[in-house]
């Protein structure tokens, strides 16, 4: 099984950040991987007790794709935030492609509770959320921010004060205001 | 929304949200004295909090990965050994990277072994990625050359999209180089195959961008090949794009045994700065093996990224490790092809192999000797001449004598 080597992950987030169209096209083979591997646990349901021990394997995850480690202090604030802009396009993107793929590409979106037949409700959410949070970007970067490190990023409460530097409570603050409004934005979307 | 209200809305919704419902709405009461819709405002977003722990309980990669298992189309390209894609017939799984999952397999109607990579069904979903995926295919179909792993067909069937592929038997180059240090001849030798294989790239067009000896296979007779041109891209199809490509290419990554992505320590300079490569990061990575192979050991050395990363940008190899029998126009063209700067770097890949099968190949004693003997022609020539001027003239002499 290909692993993917951290420092490869680490010298192409920075490629990317500093320009370099290139470094995406071979970034998002290795997100995929990653989601590949999760789905494939799931779909096997290799584990059943999910709640805690997905985490674990979400984490893991993470921690390939976004390995902080031989990253220098100074520059670990930038890393993860370049990582958790980069996980946000391509999970976004993903969940564009995919879900409109056999409906003859026409972004369509879906009812939150109803679901659709060949899109999971998940695939509308996620690029719902995406336009969201450029709305609320638009009058509470931060708060936006605080989603996309967390979210998309798969960054802790702490790890997002590090990079935004506030303290931790705001963090939680934000992140709690944030969440519910996006959930009102998101239903407005997918109605 | 407007900043102003907003930050009052947060206000109150942080003093709120964990009040008791008595307590709540006494603080509502006073804190949206005369602004009713804000007090609406902030009771719908107070009942969404379940809804909003649960879409971010997990992280975005986890909510991507079960809608994936839960589409149930999702195919992941994974079969057990001796199932059949068409004719042929998968033997071994032999690795597995983000853009699909790779066999050594049989085809059972030339009966022969081929690689076989099936592409996951997630990648092959989206029609932009297939016509990329089978427009590069195209492209490397044409690169027909016998040290570059080939290409022998894309296929489809109802579940699956896969290619199949030159199946090359034998070792990579990296194990290669760790049981042994190869001899002068057989390092030249395997560097120069290396060189013509990646001439024919470049003369198509097409880069591989990511060479290294993980890359590079030696067959049982010694012959080496390129594979992995997974990473290969036109040369002039790199527009800047402000906007996110559908998809990734779906021929990133392909991959063969004991493949691991991306080894920073062969990335050239350019590359680690994120600038526009060309052939000459090739030729770099080219620079890198050729170094390895007649060292044993890395070109750039470093136990983390950081390290490696500032010995490629700053630092130069080891040359006092090169063997002292290494021809001198060889030592030269390791230095040009590791040259920081892609501009003083060596431009084109037959120069490089020009080198080699010259190193490989020297002007013989024979020839030596050739040369030799075409002087003493000429000398000899000469002589007759003068012999024939001697005896015209004596002729002429004796002529004039005897009248």
């Amino acid at each position: 099984m290909t692993r993917t080597a951290p420092e490869e992950v680490t010298l192409l987030l920075k490629a990317w950040s500093s320009g370099d169209q290139a470094a995406l096209d071979r970034l998002m083979p290795l997100v995929y991987g990653e989601l590949h591997r999760l789905a494939r646990r799931y779909m096997r349901r290799e584990r059943p007790d999910h709640s805690l021990q997905t985490t674990d394997l979400v984490h893991e995850a993470y921690l390939r794709l976004v390995d902080a480690k031989g990253i220098a202090w100074q520059e670990r604030a930038q890393f993860f935030a370049v990582s958790a802009t980069l996980m946000r396009r391509i999970l976004v993107e993903f969940a564009r492609s995919h879900g409109c793929s056999k409906r003859g590409g026409q972004a369509q979106k879906v009812k939150l509770e109803e679901g659709c037949s060949c899109m999971s409700p998940r695939d509308a959410d996620l690029v719902c959320l995406d336009e969201a949070l450029e709305t609320l970007a638009a009058f509470d970067p931060r708060k936006a921010k605080v989603v996309e490190l967390r979210f998309f990023g798969g960054l802790s409460v702490a790890e997002a004060a590090e990079v935004l530097e506030v303290s931790e409570d705001t963090v939680l603050r934000d992140w709690r205001l944030a969440k519910v409004w996006l959930i009102r934005e998101i239903r407005s979307c997918a109605t | 929304m407007d900043a102003t209200r907003w930050q009052r809305l947060a206000r109150i919704y942080d003093a709120v949200e964990n009040l008791g419902p008595d307590l709540r709405d006494r603080y509502l009461d006073e804190a949206c004295a005369g602004d009713p819709s804000l007090r609406t405002e902030i009771e719908i977003l107070l009942g969404n909090q379940e809804a909003a722990d649960r879409l971010f309980e997990q992280p975005a990669l986890d909510v991507a990965a079960r809608a994936v298992a839960e589409s149930g189309s999702a195919n992941l390209g994974e079969y057990p050994a001796g199932k059949s894609l068409l004719h042929y017939e998968l033997l071994e799984k032999v690795g597995a990277g983000g853009t699909g999952v790779v066999y050594r397999a049989r085809d059972t109607r030339l009966n022969r072994q081929v690689a076989i990579k099936v592409l996951p069904s997630i990648l092959v979903e989206d029609k932009q990625t297939l016509a990329r995926f089978k427009r590069e295919a195209m492209m490397m179909a044409a690169l027909d050359h016998p040290g570059i792993a080939g290409i022998y067909g894309l296929e489809q069937t109802e579940r699956d999209f896969f290619l199949a592929m030159e199946w090359v038997e034998g070792e990579l180059l990296t194990q290669f180089l760790r049981k042994r240090t190869l001899g002068l001849d057989e390092a030249l030798r395997i560097c120069c195959e290396i060189a013509e294989g990646l001439e024919t790239a470049h003369a198509h067009g097409i880069l591989h961008r990511d060479l290294k000896p993980d890359n590079i296979k030696v067959t049982p007779e010694g012959k080496a090949k390129i594979l992995d041109l997974g990473l290969a891209k036109p040369m002039r199809d790199r527009p800047a794009r402000a906007v996110l490509p559908t998809a990734p290419s779906l021929l990133d990554g392909i991959s063969q045994p004991g493949f691991v992505l991306g080894t920073p320590a062969y990335m050239s300079p350019e590359q680690i700065l994120g600038e526009e490569v060309d052939a000459g990061t090739d030729i770099w990575g080219f620079g890198c093996v050729l170094y390895e192979c007649l060292t044993g050991r890395r070109a750039f050395r470093g136990s983390d990224f950081v390290e490696v990363r500032t010995a490629i940008l700053q630092a130069d190899p080891d040359w006092n490790l090169v063997p002292e029998d290494t021809p001198e126009p060889i030592r030269v063209l390791m230095r040009r092809c590791l040259q920081k700067s892609p501009h003083r770097r060596l431009r084109q890949m037959a120069h490089a192999r020009q080198e080699l099968a010259a190193a490989l190949d020297p002007p013989g004693p024979g020839e030596r000797d050739g040369g030799r003997k075409y002087v003493n022609v000429r000398r000899a020539i000469l002589l007759a001449l003068a012999a024939a001027l001697l005896v015209l003239a004596a002729s002429v002499v004796f002529l004039l004598v005897s009248r």
